[in-house]
């Protein structure tokens, strides 16, 4: 390895260890949103922290250190959902006017605990293509919606109309909370 | 932040019990060396599959030219070393490893870039992966089909026909990929 490149791995280690100091925890429910399967989950964890990695050879501060990080996670979620769907390993996805949280598991009063609302929130999550699914998980994350839209690269207009029909999602099947 | 109250999904969400997998330097560069080693193995392969198609080519039309038979046949084998070549190279190029994820670029354009690239590739198989084959090919058809005996000839024209029905095939299941990426792409165009 010559100078260069260790001082340059040495940039990009440094920077990885921030991203997952600061950001492990997140990318691990981002797996979680993108993979079912407990041990899928882990390889996706695993790919995604390593383009993470990958990544910081090229970063020279275009942005703030966050938003990449979300760029590349969910780049690569999105991927991974794509060779699944074209793999046949899971169904075609619906988008946010099509999906709806199917769940005859539970009563009305069983839905209320915690886990069941978690459990069916990942089904949710597991329905959707991965644009409408990176909103929802930015969402749930509490990413603003003008993060989101330098993230994404949608306008803050597609943003805030994706944003509001994941509220009313939300809202009708998880909560009765505020969808305005 | 969303400047709003969480609501109970979000609370939930956040709270969830997770462990994150950090990668430690040894592990990066384990990936790194399997990264490398996927990399040179499927050289190798292609390498390997090539020079023996090239080669195979190669000892018959030379042969054919040493006995002074500059005939259709050693043509079509000539012809078939520059479509394999072709579709050798082209592989090559299409199918070289994923760079890092230039984390600059919105989500949403890196996403379809790639989606527009595989779906480009799928539907194009006609004219990277099949139509340097032909010219070699029919070449070589039709050179082994003025050899043949008439009554021969229908066993000749079998051949043919099932060297096009796969072709075919090959052509139809690439075009019915590049579809499915076109509809991902068109459900990924919608409000921007």
């Amino acid at each position: 390895m010559t100078g260069a490149n260790a001082r340059q791995c040495g940039g990009q280690d440094a920077l990885y260890a921030e991203a997952s100091r600061t950001h492990g925890r997140m990318i691990a429910r981002l797996c979680a949103g993108y993979e079912a399967e407990p041990g899928l989950r882990e390889d996706l964890e695993q790919e995604m922290h390593f383009q993470l990695w990958r990544s910081f050879a090229i970063y020279t501060g275009q942005c703030s250190l966050a938003t990449w990080i979300h760029r590349v996670a969910h780049n690569v979620g999105a991927r991974h959902v794509d060779k699944a769907v074209r793999g046949k390993r899971i169904e075609v996805l619906a988008d946010l006017d099509g999906v709806d949280v199917a769940d005859d598991r539970a009563d009305p009063e069983a839905q209320a605990d915690a886990a069941v609302t978690l459990d069916r929130l990942y089904a949710l999550i597991w329905r959707l293509r991965p644009i409408d699914r990176q909103l929802l998980l930015l969402h749930l994350e509490e990413v603003d919606a003008a993060e989101s839209a330098e993230i994404t690269g949608l306008t803050p207009g597609a943003v805030a109309t994706r944003i509001h029909r994941i509220k009313v999602l939300l809202a009708k099947d998880f909560a009765k909370g505020d969808v305005s | 932040m969303t400047g709003n109250e969480p609501d109970a999904p979000t609370t939930m969400w956040k709270q969830q019990s997770v462990q994150p997998h950090i990668l430690t330097p040894q592990e990066i560069r384990a990936r790194i060396d399997r990264l490398d080693g996927r990399i040179r193995r499927r050289n190798r392969i292609e390498y390997i599959a090539g020079a023996l198609v090239l080669m195979v080519f190669a000892v018959f039309a030379i042969r054919q030219i040493a006995r002074g038979n500059f005939d259709l046949a050693t043509m079509g084998a000539i012809l078939s070393m520059f479509g394999a070549g072709t579709v050798i190279w082209q592989l090559h190029r299409r199918t070289s490893p994923v760079e890092a994820i230039d984390g600059a670029r919105p989500s949403v354009e890196i996403y379809c870039m790639g989606l527009r690239r595989q779906r480009d590739a799928l539907a194009s198989v006609w004219l990277w992966y099949v139509a340097p084959c032909v010219p070699g090919l029919v070449a070589i058809y039709v050179a082994v089909l003025l050899k043949t005996e008439a009554r021969n000839w229908p066993f000749v024209a079998a051949m043919g026909l099932i060297q096009i029905a796969f072709v075919a095939w090959v052509i139809l299941i690439n075009r019915r990929a590049a579809r499915v990426l076109d509809a991902e792409l068109e459900a990924q165009a919608g409000p921007r």
